[in-house]
């Protein structure tokens, strides 16, 4: 391996890091991750992980702070969650990336808190990608649930959901898109 | 993909979706059996090698080919000792890029690639764990190096290839030779073997005694009194009239404990030391009859076709 690709690997990992958090429910029975999606404080997890209308979001700053559920899917498995950017300290948004472009073989890479340990990084490859799944041979762990995965160079592509037979599920960012243009439309309408 | 990498991961990333996509038409989706799914590594124009452990069906077996298409198969030769099959189609297929073994070694990056039931390719990636000599399944094949990656090897990969990182076949990913582990079959011995499929009419022909056994505990008194180390032998149970056994003169009853140099302890060995005898040699078969340690003379005869 060349220097140039460890440095690249891990410059990729810390980027991803800054935007990832630990999500912990009300009930606080272990952690999940969450990718930061705005920087003014929306925070993209898995429904499975939020099951209340309040959670407690850690960030990569080691920040923890109060979190309101702003939206749910439980049939996509996807929640957003608001959280108070001033007190969060410095949120960094994550880069996306449509992940109906992803073809089988690219590398990804999965931030979160498997077995709870934070910011833990794995990589794969893709094995396919539908309008319902990115599917990808990336070791997760429970605590990945509602974490990012990403491509080669840091594009947000999914948000980790489950692992079937050894494989990671993702929802595609294109599904998280759809979920939070319902979301404003919702809101507007109410 | 992105068109301009913007670092040497993503470079990295590019270069394995190429090599999937150099290898994903030459891969297919084998049915050839109930339960066990398989991929399928193109060979030829028209021939397909998968592992013999998926095939339960010897007609009717059908591929999914990387196009979309389906294609029908049948078996061409089949030889479990690497537990490789040979598969023939009327479809033109698109022959895999071979990688030279001679510059693999341990730690190569390589990707294991399969194709689902529902067509689609998938892969994974890691290193090659081990490569070392020849050596010898337990069932008898001769294997010319030992390849062992280090990378997820799902049940549906079993048949598909181990490729380099630019996407050339270093060989055939199986569950069917250990246990324990997937090991990889080398490129270069599914040449060979494919070559003796082939020019065996079709199959590698096996040498055939007209017996039928079973296997059966040694004494340990008897053991000890003829210094065998081996716990059991193979009892013969039948012997087919005329047949090569009972023409060397093997009768019912006699325990068979070695054929040739190798050492008898059921009649899966029988099998294995036979797959390696070629039909018209003669073989030393040591046997127990009465408590008593002798030798015979057997000329191995072609195992009938319809004797499978």
């Amino acid at each position: 391996m060349t220097t140039d690709l460890g440095v690249a690997f891990s410059e990729i990992a810390r980027t991803l890091r800054a935007s990832t958090v630990a999500v912990h429910d009300a009930g606080d029975r272990g952690a999940g991750s969450g990718v930061v999606w705005d920087a003014r404080g929306i925070v993209i997890t898995n429904a499975h992980v939020v099951r209340g209308a309040y959670a407690t979001v850690e960030t990569a700053g080691g920040r923890r702070v109060r979190a309101t559920l702003v939206g749910r899917d439980a049939e996509r498995d996807l929640a957003a969650l608001r959280i108070d950017a001033r007190d969060a300290g410095v949120l960094v948004a994550a880069g996306r990336r449509d992940a109906a472009t992803l073809v089988p073989g690219e590398l990804v890479l999965a931030v979160g808190n498997p077995h709870g340990i934070p910011g833990a990084v794995s990589a794969g490859l893709v094995h396919r990608c539908n309008a319902r799944w990115v599917v990808a041979d990336v070791r997760l762990a429970p605590g990945n649930s509602g974490g990012p995965l990403a491509d080669a160079n840091g594009q947000v592509v999914g948000i980790n959901s489950m692992i079937v037979r050894g494989l990671a599920f993702a929802v595609p960012s294109g599904a998280v898109a759809a979920f939070l243009r319902a979301l404003r439309a919702d809101t507007r309408a109410a | 993909m992105n068109a301009s990498p913007s670092n040497s991961l993503a470079a990295l990333s590019a270069d394995l979706a190429r090599a999937v996509a150099t290898i994903a038409p030459s891969v297919v989706y084998v049915d050839a059996h109930p339960r066990r799914d398989a991929s399928g590594i193109v060979w030829d124009e028209h021939h397909v090698v998968t592992v013999d452990h998926a095939i339960e069906r010897e007609d009717d077996i059908e591929l999914l080919l990387g196009n979309g298409a389906t294609a029908r198969a049948s078996v061409v030769g089949r030889d479990p000792s690497t537990d490789l099959a040979l598969l023939y189609t009327t479809a033109t297929l698109q022959a895999a890029p071979r990688a030279d073994l001679a510059t693999l070694g341990v730690g190569h990056l390589i990707l294991a690639i399969g194709r689902d039931e529902d067509a689609a390719v998938a892969a994974s990636f890691g290193i090659v764990s081990s490569f070392d000599g020849p050596w010898r399944t337990w069932r008898g094949g001769q294997v010319d190096r030992f390849l062992r990656p280090d990378c997820n090897v799902y049940p549906s990969f079993s048949g598909g290839p181990l490729v380099d990182a630019t996407g050339r076949i270093a060989g055939m990913n199986t569950w069917g030779l250990s246990r324990r582990m997937a090991l990889t079959l080398p490129a270069t011995t599914i040449e060979r073997v494919v070559a003796q499929l082939q020019g065996g009419g079709g199959r590698i022909a096996r040498g055939y005694l007209g017996i039928a056994m079973q296997a059966i505990l040694l004494p340990e008194a008897l053991r000890a009194a003829h210094a065998l180390t081996q716990r059991s032998g193979a009892i013969v149970m039948d012997v087919a009239a005329g047949g090569p056994a009972d023409a060397g003169g093997m009768q019912l009853g006699d325990v068979i404990l070695a054929l040739g140099a190798q050492a008898i302890e059921d009649s899966h060995d029988v099998a294995n030391a036979l797959a390696a005898t070629p039909p018209g040699s003669t073989a030393s078969v040591r046997i127990l009859r009465g408590g008593r340690p002798q030798e015979l003379r057997v000329t191995v005869g072609e195992r009938p076709s319809d004797d499978d």
